[in-house]
């Protein structure tokens, strides 16, 4: 038995093996067989073997079968589990639709009132794109997005029965829009998708409340002539909500549609609307407490809200919300006050559509800030401050630019520099001021007001620089423009306002030019005078006009100027390098007028460029002499330009900027060289 | 949904009946007293609420579908609605209140107007609290006189006492049986006048 059970053993492992050949294995068989009792007890072993592998291919095929089937189950339960979970999303979604709902109505903070008014359409919209996607979910009835205004209310699992027999018909989800009750069919096979099955307008259905009869158990019926539809809920609770949200829904069409024809024929008085409609103070069902809006000026409120409206009365009008505000503060929402507050809202949307005219740019131009003041601080009252910012400085903005306007362009550049100044900086001051009073209470606006600024400035420079820098000033006219708007923007820091730095920004641009501009002059004319360099002493005919002279260098700051004149009226330098120091000193003074910090670059490129050729003239100059005589007298010039000249523009460009200059520094010592060894650098030419 | 209506037809025989009368009037209390053999003496309005129950009218089992209506005013707008859903109405007023009784003539006209494509309508002019005789300020002559006048039966009932409580239910449902049975017939000759409209004056 052991043998045979081995000889089985080799004969399953030889079956087994990957390169078992069956042609080779059955010539090798009938090689060694010697009889047909051996090949006989052979197919019994083979056979044998083949009965036991088919036992355990069944065993498995069992097995495996069985743990399909688990998980076939476990998928069932996931898929259960799934859907649940779907379901319960659904239903808070539907709980979060139905608390921003009641958030909405109930908030009475400032914030949302203001949103609510200010951008009314954007909450609809929020509501419209809510019933795009649940309808996306149902197949067939897209043209109910086509309704504007509509948007979804409620919806839910209902099951449908019969309403003769009580047979369960099917499985419904509906969906109650703001002015319709759709019903669809769930698709089978495809949990979440619906299919239209039904739509009802509200105002032709009615609702049935089913009294608990078994086996009618959390039924709602639903009339529309001529038939009607029972829908049961999953429970109790689930019930009322419909019947009571189905019941808010058609009142609340009904009280909107009112509102409209209302709305269509403003004319009529609409005092007695409150008090004419006693049944809905009766509904004492639905508004679990009253709220007394007898009383004689809650009667009359939307009325006199008119009148004040027509008679200019801002004040009044304000005054009568706030009071209708406080007295309701405390009440509950209930159905009359919703209606009462709609009536109010028209209203206020209409007060405020008034003083939005008011404050429009183009209707109270004179009279300064303060002929908006009124109109301000009551859209202010009204909750709309970020609105009445927004014009007020509008406002402002188009009055500045008139009064910029209508400023007489006057031949004297400064003389209209000043006045623009003043006319610009005093309204910029009294609208800061008016600002500071009007919203002293919303910080919030500040921002808005410093951002006005800022292109109120704009504005002032673009007049500015048209006038001062396209009309192509002098250097000392520009100095003296620019020195004037500065110290009107300084006074602007007593309101704590400082826009000096933004005046920089917005000027830097024009004044580089100007600079350059009067640099490229200042060369062209040295350069000019150059090209006619005699080399010669200066004679000035007379004592008086040395003395003037003397006068003017001391002013340019050369003190020991008088070192290089004569006796009488001769001067030891070469009029070129007097009329250089003249001009370039008139320019650095004007420059420093003009200096902030951006502009340093500028000016000591400036500075640099103007230098160099004066140097460069005289190192040449002195290169290419012959004469021992003129040379001595060039030598002469170039130290009188070098230690007086030079030093002079280091000193004043440090005193006025606040730094010393090392490039001017560098440009005076690299030249030196060249001066105090002239012959050594014919060979670098 | 109409062809379900008549898909079952070993369903019992239904009718819908409406209990139509101004507020407080005891509608519901007719319609408790009906369904459950019970008196409830607390009021609170009704909005709309409908009970079905299985009865044996004259030998036959059939079911008697009450839709009891909200009498206040607020609702008279989507009254409408409700009405045209009923085959046979149960005009209540209360005997103590002159008012209610006054009011019965707007309820019928409301009803004629909603259901004016149909002949005679069934309908009962119920005269309710009768138990509290000593407060009666509708005399029966009064009642009596308008229901011969629009051609219908006047029955005083309690809801309290339970008197004459089945008798305005099951008389009604008789009418309503009646009602429909002439209309098979009529169906048999020409086909539905239901769906034409006119405007005739009837009952």
């Amino acid at each position: 038995m052991a043998e045979g059970g081995g000889s089985v053993q080799r004969l399953r492992r030889q079956l087994e093996s990957n390169s078992f050949q069956a042609e080779q294995y059955v010539k090798l068989l009938s090689q060694q067989s010697d009889g047909d009792r051996d090949l006989q007890e052979h197919r019994q072993r083979i056979q044998s073997l083949a009965d036991e592998t088919a036992q355990s291919l069944k065993r498995n095929v069992y097995q495996n079968y069985r743990q399909f089937i688990e998980t076939a189950k476990e998928i069932s339960y996931l898929e259960g589990e799934m859907y649940q979970l779907s379901h319960i999303l659904t239903e808070q979604k539907s709980i979060m639709e139905s608390v921003t709902q009641a958030l909405l109505y109930t908030d009475r903070s400032e914030a949302a009132r203001e949103l609510q008014t200010a951008f009314p359409k954007e909450a609809e919209e929020g509501k419209v794109r809510n019933l795009t996607t649940l309808l996306e979910k149902v197949e067939g009835c897209k043209n109910l997005l086509e309704t504007p205004g509509r948007y979804l209310v409620y919806n839910g699992d209902l099951t449908e029965f019969d309403v003769d027999n009580m047979a369960l018909i099917q499985k419904v989800h509906a969906f109650l829009m703001n002015d319709c009750l759709l019903i669809a069919t769930s698709v089978p096979n495809r949990r979440g998708i619906y299919k239209y099955n039904a739509l009802h307008n509200l105002d032709d259905l009615a609702v049935v409340n089913v009294k608990e009869n078994p086996p009618m158990k959390d039924m709602f019926k639903i009339l529309m002539f001529p038939e009607s539809r029972i829908f049961q809920a999953e429970n109790a609770k689930i019930k009322k909500e419909w019947l009571e949200i189905l019941e808010q829904t058609k009142k609340n069409k009904a009280l909107n549609e009112k509102q409209k024809q209302e709305e269509t024929t403003p004319q009529l008085p609409v005092v007695p609307e409150i008090p004419a409609n006693p049944f809905i103070d009766e509904d004492g069902t639905f508004d679990e407490v009253e709220v007394d809006l007898t009383i004689d000026w809650i009667q009359e409120l939307p009325e006199d809200l008119d009148v004040c409206i027509a008679q200019r009365n801002f004040e009044g009008a304000v005054d009568l919300l706030d009071k209708l505000n406080s007295y309701l503060e405390d009440k509950p929402l209930t159905h009359p006050v919703k209606e009462l507050k709609s009536k109010v809202d028209e209203r206020v949307r209409q007060l405020t559509d008034v003083l939005v005219f008011e404050l429009s740019p183009d209707r109270s131009l004179r009279g300064g800030p303060k002929a908006t003041r009124r109109a301000v601080s009551q859209l202010v009252r009204l909750g709309q401050s970020t609105k009445a910012c927004e014009l007020f400085l509008k406002n402002q903005a188009a009055a500045v630019q008139t009064a910029i306007r209508q400023l007489r362009i006057e031949g004297a550049t400064l003389l209209y520099i000043h006045k623009l100044c003043n006319v610009f900086f005093t309204s910029l001051l009294e609208t800061a001021k008016e600002f500071e009073m009007d919203f002293a209470e919303n910080h919030g606006c500040y921002s808005a007001f410093i951002v006005w600024s800022r292109l109120a400035l704009k504005m002032f420079v673009d007049a500015f620089s048209k006038q001062v820098f396209d009309s192509k000033e002098s250097l000392s006219t520009v100095a003296e423009c620019v020195k004037v708007a500065k110290e009107h923007c300084k006074q602007l820091s007593e309101i704590g306002l400082d826009l000096t730095f933004i005046l920089h920004t917005l000027l830097v641009k024009d004044i580089k030019a100007a600079l350059q501009s009067y640099k490229d002059i200042v060369i062209e004319a040295t350069k000019h005078r150059n090209s006619e360099e005699m080399w010669r002493r200066m004679n000035l005919m007379t004592p008086e006009v040395l003395g003037k002279l003397r006068e003017e260098m001391r002013n340019c700051g050369i003190n020991n100027f008088d070192q290089y004149t004569g006796d009488d009226c001769w001067v030891n330098i070469s009029y070129t390098i007097v009329a250089f120091t003249k001009q370039t000193m008139a320019f650095l003074e004007e420059a420093l007028k003009l200096y902030f910090p951006e502009l340093h670059m500028v000016l000591l490129e400036c500075l640099m460029e103007i230098i160099l050729v004066a140097i460069q003239h005289v190192d040449y100059s002195l290169r290419c002499e012959q004469e021992s005589e003129k040379k001595a007298f060039i030598r002469q010039n170039a130290s009188f330009l070098y230690e007086n000249v030079l030093v002079v523009v280091e000193k004043r460009f440090e005193e006025g900027v606040g730094k010393p200059a090392k490039q001017l520094q560098e440009l005076r010592n690299s030249s030196r060289l060249v001066r105090v060894n002239p012959e050594s650098t014919t060979s670098v030419v | 949904m109409a062809a379900n209506k008549n898909k079952n037809q070993s369903s019992l025989v239904l009718h819908k009946v409406i209990m139509v009368g101004s507020g407080g009037v005891g509608k519901s209390a007719l319609t408790l007293q009906f369904m459950y053999d019970e008196f409830v003496e607390d009021y609170e309005p009704t909005k709309a609420d409908s009970y079905r129950k299985k009865v044996v009218l004259d030998g036959e089992e059939v079911q008697i579908d009450i839709l009891d209506t909200a009498g206040q005013e607020d609702y008279a707008a989507i009254r409408d609605n409700y009405f045209r859903s009923g085959e046979g109405f149960l005009l209540v007023f209360s005997i103590t209140e002159h008012e209610s009784f006054t009011a019965t003539a707007e309820f019928r006209e409301q009803i004629l107007r909603v259901k004016a494509e149909e002949d005679k309508i069934p309908l009962l002019v119920v005269g309710n609290k009768s138990d509290l005789e000593d407060r009666r300020q509708v005399p029966m002559d009064e009642a009596r006189g308008k229901a011969e006048e629009w051609g219908v039966q006047y029955v005083e009932t309690s809801a309290k006492t339970r008197a004459n409580v089945d008798k305005v239910f099951f008389d009604l449902m008789r009418e309503v049986r009646t009602k429909k049975m002439s209309e098979n017939k009529d169906k048999n000759g020409k086909k539905s006048g239901k769906s034409k409209k006119g405007f005739k004056q009837r009952c």
